[in-house]
């Protein structure tokens, strides 16, 4: 008896738990699909970049060695409307210009305030033509990377006062490893990635 | 596909048939080992699956006794090898015999058919790989070439140096088959994963009793997930085959632990022996293994003590874990990092994963303690994606890290699959609809949409996300090596690995085809980010100091941008140029 019940109970549990799922995927997979639909309140989910991407994404965040901020975002095809960025932190919004890069031609950089990563945001392409919203996204920087290699943006004293080897140190031998950080931020890209 | 399987054959015939002669020769002599400790007294069925999934043990524990013994520098002894192996085949053949039943043929037939059009499958991999892939490979090759060449392994204490025993083994294949490295690994890798779905058949056969329930497992472990073959395209070869070990150990244990008082002294003695091998060999191969195993211990432990509590007490208990594994989903749902993860098992896989779940509910009923204790390694797998643990050397890591568990999860979900069916088929038989419908055919309704799920999505080439070398690298990586000096310092792109929740890198991965540079030539290569812009001066600076002298922009992955390579014709000279892949000379140092 006891174990029949026990029996009953699990499938309660199980079945509630793939109705939540199933709704859970159904809802995050029709605002992934909402874009191809053509309707008129198609808004695309931003969201870093994995593989095969075919909505825009953001590829990085940087600095720019000017006290702004570099945001790399990848778009689908050269014919993707021309945009500009927003990014809303709490209550505050900030207009982030945007512009091709020349020799990436599905690259397109944007530039703005720099943004402390780690707190969540709003992130909003906003089409420049008829001000229509492209793709909207809360997320957090969870890295923004120096426009400089590693061991050069160690030898700044306001990132790091870890002191620059002579020589460096050997990963295996004869490969070099760059002299890392503690401080120094990560960039978003999360390692193996899936197909 | 099948044409390119057949160059892969034609063409490496000599690896491939190589590998298969010693997972043969590991499966023969695994077999005498189980014999030897339970006589006549197990399912011919379940001797062949355990020994098919112990394949790796004995071939590993001779490898080991190769690169021990330092025979990696005898002739002879490769020489040897082979022919004795041989002999050693067609001696265990002879001495397995009497041929199992009728019924028992079947089923090892239907074994051998999957085993060889699993094979034919991943072969298809290698026909498209230039080189393995990703930048873990180029690590793993020159951690083979060290013990090829030096006839031992970098010192145990260098922070680079794991999971020796992956290295000891394919070394020793390719110092027997008299092959070289990339191939080696690349179709070990293959065959690896061609025989591993077959490792959890012995456990869920021996469980329920059901080859009908053994056979789904195998199906939803070769095709139910893209998960772990994709691992392939990540070079995780080390964890491949320590996941290929691990069912086997999981089996020998329960078998241990159910009949533990019909075994002989001797017996037991044997059976603990193999067990305490594989443990260690499962360690050798990859070293988290250890977590993974105490997790699963440990779960297995707690199922079996929550039996004796009360209904009450273990319903708040299951109900407990389940909301727990909630928690999991939804604390890795939210890490970008971690999130990955769940894409094989809800995203893509979501309904197989939704099918087993529902599939398990019907295993409770004869095995509880067994779904409990899966569904709890699940659980806690997850979990130690969130526990940091101090390694001297890496600094602060997590118990285990996102691909691992996304490649093992596979596992607890197979057997609660296999478990599952078998339950559906015994409420099935004691219902009165079995009179109208066969078991059979629901079984076949079960298999046939996993496996045509996997028909039609499942890609066994080697995905775009991960090749770091291309047609072009590698010719410029031939001229590099007869025309730059051999002290030469080469500047390579490199970007941050990100597998924790911590959001603390890792470690630094190759960026594209530059990391095989020092693996391929023996130069010094210096790691940069693949970000560097180097029409900046503090970068010619840093170069200038660091001596790097040229500089290498690969085809794939994540090189550098040549934007300012091309701009500063001051500091950068273009030495070689073959569609995207370009070799700069850093001219601007004197």
């Amino acid at each position: 008896m006891n174990r029949n019940r026990l029996i009953a109970g699990a499938a309660v549990a199980v079945v509630i738990l793939l109705v939540l799922g199933a709704a859970g995927v159904a809802l995050w997979r029709s605002k992934d699909q909402s874009r191809h639909t053509g309707h008129k309140l198609e808004i695309t989910k931003l969201g870093y970049c994995g593989s095969g991407e075919t909505r825009p994404c953001i590829v990085s965040f940087s600095q720019d060695g000017e006290g702004g901020m570099l945001v790399d975002i990848l778009v689908p095809d050269s014919g993707f409307p021309n945009f500009y960025l927003t990014i809303y932190r709490e209550t505050e919004g900030y207009l982030y210009e945007c512009e091709d890069m020349e020799d990436l031609p599905n690259n397109v950089r944007c530039i703005g305030k720099e943004m402390s990563p780690g707190e969540l945001m709003q992130f909003t392409l906003i089409a420049e033509a008829d001000k229509r919203v492209l793709a909207q996204g809360q997320f957090a920087i969870i890295g923004l990377l120096l426009s400089t290699p590693v061991a050069a943006a160690v030898e700044t004293p306001a990132v790091t006062e870890v002191p620059v080897e002579e020589e460096p140190t050997p990963i295996f031998p004869g490969q070099a490893t760059p002299v890392s950080s503690p401080t120094l931020p990560s960039y978003p890209n999360p390692g193996y990635p899936n197909p | 596909m099948f044409t390119d399987v057949l160059a892969v054959i034609r063409e490496e015939w000599h690896i491939v048939f190589g590998v298969l002669f010693f997972i043969a020769l590991g499966q023969g002599l695994a077999s005498i080992t189980l014999k030897k400790i339970s006589g006549n007294q197990q399912n011919p069925v379940e001797y062949f699956s355990l020994s098919l999934a112990g394949w790796v043990l004995p071939i590993f524990l001779l490898s080991l006794l190769w690169f021990l013994l330092r025979w990696a520098s005898e002739p002879l002894f490769s020489r040897l090898v082979l022919p004795v192996g041989i002999l050693l085949l067609v001696a265990i053949l002879f001495r397995l015999r009497p041929m199992p039943g009728p019924g028992s043929k079947k089923i090892i037939f239907f074994l051998l058919l999957f085993l060889f059009l699993s094979v034919l499958l991943r072969l298809a991999f290698a026909s498209r790989a230039l080189f393995p892939s990703y930048f873990d490979s180029a690590e793993h090759y020159h951690l083979i070439q060290n013990i090829l060449q030096n006839g031992t392994a970098l010192p145990v204490s260098s922070t680079s140096y794991y999971h020796p025993g992956f290295h000891i083994f394919t070394a020793f294949l390719v110092t027997v088959l008299k092959t070289d490295i990339p191939r080696t690994m690349l179709i070990l890798g293959q065959l690896v994963l061609a025989y591993l779905p077959i490792s959890g058949f012995f456990l869920v056969r021996h469980v329920t009793g059901s080859n009908s329930a053994g056979i789904f497992a195998i199906v939803l472990a070769a095709f139910g997930w893209y998960m772990p073959a994709h691992a392939v395209n990540w070079g995780k070869y080390p964890a491949l085959m320590s996941l290929a070990l691990l069912p086997f150990i999981l089996s020998l244990a329960y078998w241990l632990t159910q009949d533990w008082t019909e075994f002989a002294q001797p017996q037991k003695r044997i059976l603990c022996a193999t067990l305490g091998f594989s443990l260690v060999s499962s360690i050798l191969l990859h070293s988290r293994s250890l977590i993974v195993l105490a997790v699963v211990c440990l779960a297995w432990m707690i199922a079996a003590w929550q039996r004796r509590l009360s209904f009450i007490t273990r319903s708040i208990i299951f109900m407990t874990v389940f909301a727990i594994l909630l928690v999991d989903v939804f604390m890795i749902h939210r890490q970008a990092v971690l999130a990955p993860l769940l894409d094989p098992y809800l995203a893509d896989g979501g309904w197989v994963t939704a099918l087993v779940l529902l599939l398990s509910v019907f295993a409770l009923r004869e095995n509880s303690q067994f779904v409990f204790a899966c569904l709890l390694s699940v659980c806690m797998l997850l979990g130690s994606l969130f526990i940091p643990i101090r390694i001297p050397g890496y600094g602060v890591l997590t118990l285990l890290d996102r691909p691992l568990v996304e490649m093992i999860l596979y596992l607890p979900l197979t057997l609660l699959g296999g478990l599952g069916l078998a339950g559906v088929g015994k409420l099935w038989s004691r219902s009165s609809f079995s009179k109208f419908l066969r078991m059979d055919y629901i079984q076949i309704l079960l298999m046939g949409p996993v496996i045509l799920h996997a028909l039609v999505t499942y890609d066994w080439y080697p995905s775009n996300c991960c090749v770091l070398v291309g047609k072009n690298d590698i010719a410029a990586l031939d001229w590099m090596k007869n025309h730059l000096p051999a002290d030469a310092r080469i500047g390579i792109s490199i970007t941050e690995m990100n597998v924790l929740v911590s959001d603390a890198p890792e470690g630094y991965s190759g960026g594209d085809a530059g990391i095989w540079i020092m693996p391929l030539m023996d130069n010094v290569t210096i790691p940069l980010l693949y970000s560097s812009d180097f029409g900046q001066q503090t970068i010619k600076d840093m170069l200038c100091q660091k001596r790097v002298r040229y500089i290498y922009v690969g085809e794939l992955g994540q090189p550098f941008n040549s934007a300012g390579l091309q701009e500063r014709t001051e500091w950068y000279e273009v030495l070689l140029s073959r569609g995207k892949v370009k070799v700069y000379e850093v001219v601007a140092c004197g």
